[in-house]
């Protein structure tokens, strides 16, 4: 279940989900793809947030991903940063073991 | 992939004895291995027919979870259960190979004694299975509204005060809950905890229901009965039911007080399910008689526990080959007198066995600024070959989220805090205020509100002198990420409770909580901190209780003295 999130400054979201094989946290990308990280993500602005998380929806009835919903964010100098702690962990890996940290790649 | 592992030819050093059949450690039988293979070979099924998308989320969700397998932040993750944490050295090896092969190289030990892997797959849990089962282990009922993992006392069969040894109990209700038919659904998960000594190291006091096996006058084994006590959002003390109820009896006197719970626990509102909600609302005298009327009208030769077997059983908990030794080894004293660090260790990580000449051994898994519970893959191994070769391989894992090894003679204690040194497991702060209890918290939890850990390796290194830990004494420090409580919070000396302030993580803290024979739930403070701002509050807490207390005075006792005041003043004067 998706947590209730806060809202960003500008309205922006991305959408995430766990990869059912793995459960490793995925990213909604472009061209309806899943990325492993969040700098890769589709950034979504009001109006093209609602068909977006439709479409990602799609994957999760397709048995490939679990656990679809939108994480607000903020976007400052091509950073993605999701608003609240709880995303910024599952965006970056645990806070306290940072050689897992997810890679960029 | 499975994994197999090769059966050791295990020698005791000192007595060169075979240890690989050594009675401290409950074996299968074959209808036991039996089960556990066909239970395996049902998930792999199932997880296929996920994989394939022939069952829903939804459809596997209980499937999953009913194996121990949950979906955490970052991954699955697969709750394995520990038996009254006990573990042999085969089984703690295959931990480590687990931890190695299927998962990022560690495992984090919990404080209901089991063991958690944070890292895992769907597409590999069965396997993952396999090789628990190889080993005797599952992860079956870690999860859902059914008996849990019942925890004990981690020096059970070894501590000098012990009267009854609560591993043989432990294993009776082990085998009773196991798949137990009319308790797998019950309105909430269940938590059973059992200590056989007078000092309650098991927290009793705070499950669903809480045992303290004893014996009468006359020698006789029987069951001072607790229930209704519980953490998490509503944290309450257990009640008294029974003063001593005879061992013949006591799995028909459990059965009743489960049969009331299923019956009348209420199943409309999760956070009312729990039995202590239970026993409140229907008022603690009402309550036991509801039991004890349960209880009148089964039949007692039904539930009759067989003393034949009770001896079975607890012949496979006799105790090991010890060999004689001095009490007080010359070897032991030179080395006391010779090395403070060693000391130092030997007088925070060492408690008193039964057997003259041996102690158990407390290996720290908080080593300063570390994660609390963590071990890595070659720990786990290297502390199963120490457990061969010092403490006829067995090991114990504590609420407290530290391993011990139960049974080491005192004139062989140097050589091994020598071996454990290197390996980052000889931290001498046992019951100091860097050994302390955190969940995973925010960074591995779904259920967060904050993190846990980092606040614990925060603290552990404000506190890093261990000069000054020693001179602090004894405080528990429990940290949850939530209110749900798996960090005990409610019941350390310091407890810190993580809460969610906009997306921001703020801590709670209560303090004079006590999980002993002595049970209490902490107070409220005041206000939280912030993360950055709640090191400083501990530290402040800390100096408070070093400025006031009498000589010789335990955290706890100058707490019970002097009340919140003096704390609350120090945090929050002036603002
Ligand atoms: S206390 Fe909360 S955050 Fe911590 S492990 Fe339990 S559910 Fe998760």
């Amino acid at each position: 279940m998706a947590k209730k999130v806060e809202s960003s400054r500008s309205g922006t979201v991305v959408v995430t989900a766990n990869r059912l094989r793995d459960g490793r946290v995925v990213w909604y990308g472009p061209n309806d793809t899943w990325v492993e990280h969040i700098a890769k993500a589709a950034i979504l602005g009001v109006g093209d947030d609602e068909a977006a998380l439709e479409q990602a929806q799609t994957w999760a009835r397709r048995e490939v991903v679990v656990d679809v919903y939108a994480v607000p964010v903020d976007t400052d100098n091509d950073d993605v940063v999701p608003v609240t702690m709880r995303e910024r962990v599952r965006a970056v890996g645990p806070s306290v073991r940072a050689d897992l940290a997810v890679t960029y790649i | 992939m499975s994994s197999a592992v090769t059966p050791l030819d295990l020698r005791d050093v000192n007595s060169g004895a075979a240890v690989v059949d050594h009675a401290g450690i409950y074996r299968y039988d074959e209808f036991d291995r039996q089960f556990l293979h066909q239970r395996v070979a049902e998930f792999r099924q199932q997880a296929e027919r996920r994989l394939a998308g022939e069952l829903t989320e939804e459809e596997f969700r209980p499937l999953r979870l009913m194996n121990g397998l949950y979906l955490q932040l970052h991954a699955y993750m697969l709750r394995v259960a520990i038996p009254y944490g006990v573990l042999s050295a085969t089984q703690l090896r295959q931990l480590g190979h687990i931890a190695r092969v299927f998962d990022r190289g560690y495992g984090h030990f919990t404080t209901r004694q089991n063991i958690q892997y944070n890292w895992t797959k769907l597409e590999e849990a069965a396997d993952i299975l396999e090789a628990l089962a190889v080993v005797d282990m599952h992860a079956i009922q870690t999860s859902g509204n059914c008996i849990r993992n019942v925890t004990t006392d981690e020096f059970a069969g070894a501590a000098a005060d012990e009267i009854v040894d609560p591993r043989v109990y432990g294993e009776i209700l082990r085998q009773w809950s196991t798949l137990h038919p009319e308790f797998s659904f019950l309105p909430r998960k269940f938590k059973i905890a059992i200590t056989g000594s007078p000092n309650d190291r098991a927290a009793i006091k705070v499950h669903d229901i809480g045992i303290v096996a004893k014996r009468d006058e006359a020698g006789e084994v029987g069951f001072e009965v607790w229930a209704g006590g519980g953490l998490g959002r509503t944290p309450i003390i257990a009640i008294k039911l029974r003063d001593f109820i005879p061992e013949s009896e006591f799995l028909g006197y459990m059965e009743a007080i489960l049969r009331v719970y299923n019956a009348l626990g209420r199943r409309d509102n999760i956070y009312r399910a729990r039995i202590k909600i239970l026993a409140q609302e229907t008022g603690t005298d009402r309550f036991i008689g509801l039991v004890e009327r349960e209880y009148a009208r089964m039949s007692r030769q039904a539930y009759r526990l067989d003393p034949g077997i009770v001896a079975a059983i607890a012949a496979h908990f006799a105790p090991p080959p010890f060999a004689d030794s001095p009490d007080e080894p010359a070897e032991f004293a030179h080395h006391l007198a010779e090395n403070t660090a060693f000391a130092k260790w030997v007088g925070a990580n060492t408690h008193a066995h039964k057997q003259p000449g041996h102690v158990s051994v407390v290996i720290s898994l908080k080593p300063i600024g570390g994660i609390p519970g963590d071990a890595s893959a070659a720990q786990m191994e290297a502390v199963a070959d120490l457990a061969e070769r010092f403490s006829f391989s067995e090991i114990r894992v504590t609420h407290v989220q530290n391993l011990v090894l139960p049974h080491v003679r005192k004139d062989q204690l140097f050589t091994l805090w020598q071996a454990l040194g290197p390996i980052d497991l000889a931290t001498p702060n046992i019951g100091m205020i860097s050994d302390i209890i955190a969940c995973p918290g925010l960074d591995y939890c779904a259920l967060a509100n904050a993190r846990a850990i980092p606040v614990a390796q925060r603290i552990s290194e404000r506190f890093a002198d261990l000069e000054r830990q020693h001179e602090i004494g004894e405080i528990f420090l429990n940290i949850s990420g939530c209110i749900n409580a798996c960090g005990h919070h409610h019941v350390g000396h310091i407890g810190i409770l993580g809460v969610d302030k906009k997306g921001e993580e703020f801590y709670q803290i209560t303090l004079g909580g006590s999980a002993t024979s002595e049970a209490a739930i902490g107070q409220i403070v005041g206000p939280s901190f912030s993360y950055d701002d709640v090191v400083d509050a501990v530290e402040t807490i800390v100096t408070t209780y070093v400025q006031i207390r009498s000589a010789g005075e335990r955290f706890i006792d100058t707490f019970k003295r002097v009340g919140l005041a003096p704390f609350k003043e120090a945090l929050y004067a002036g603002h």
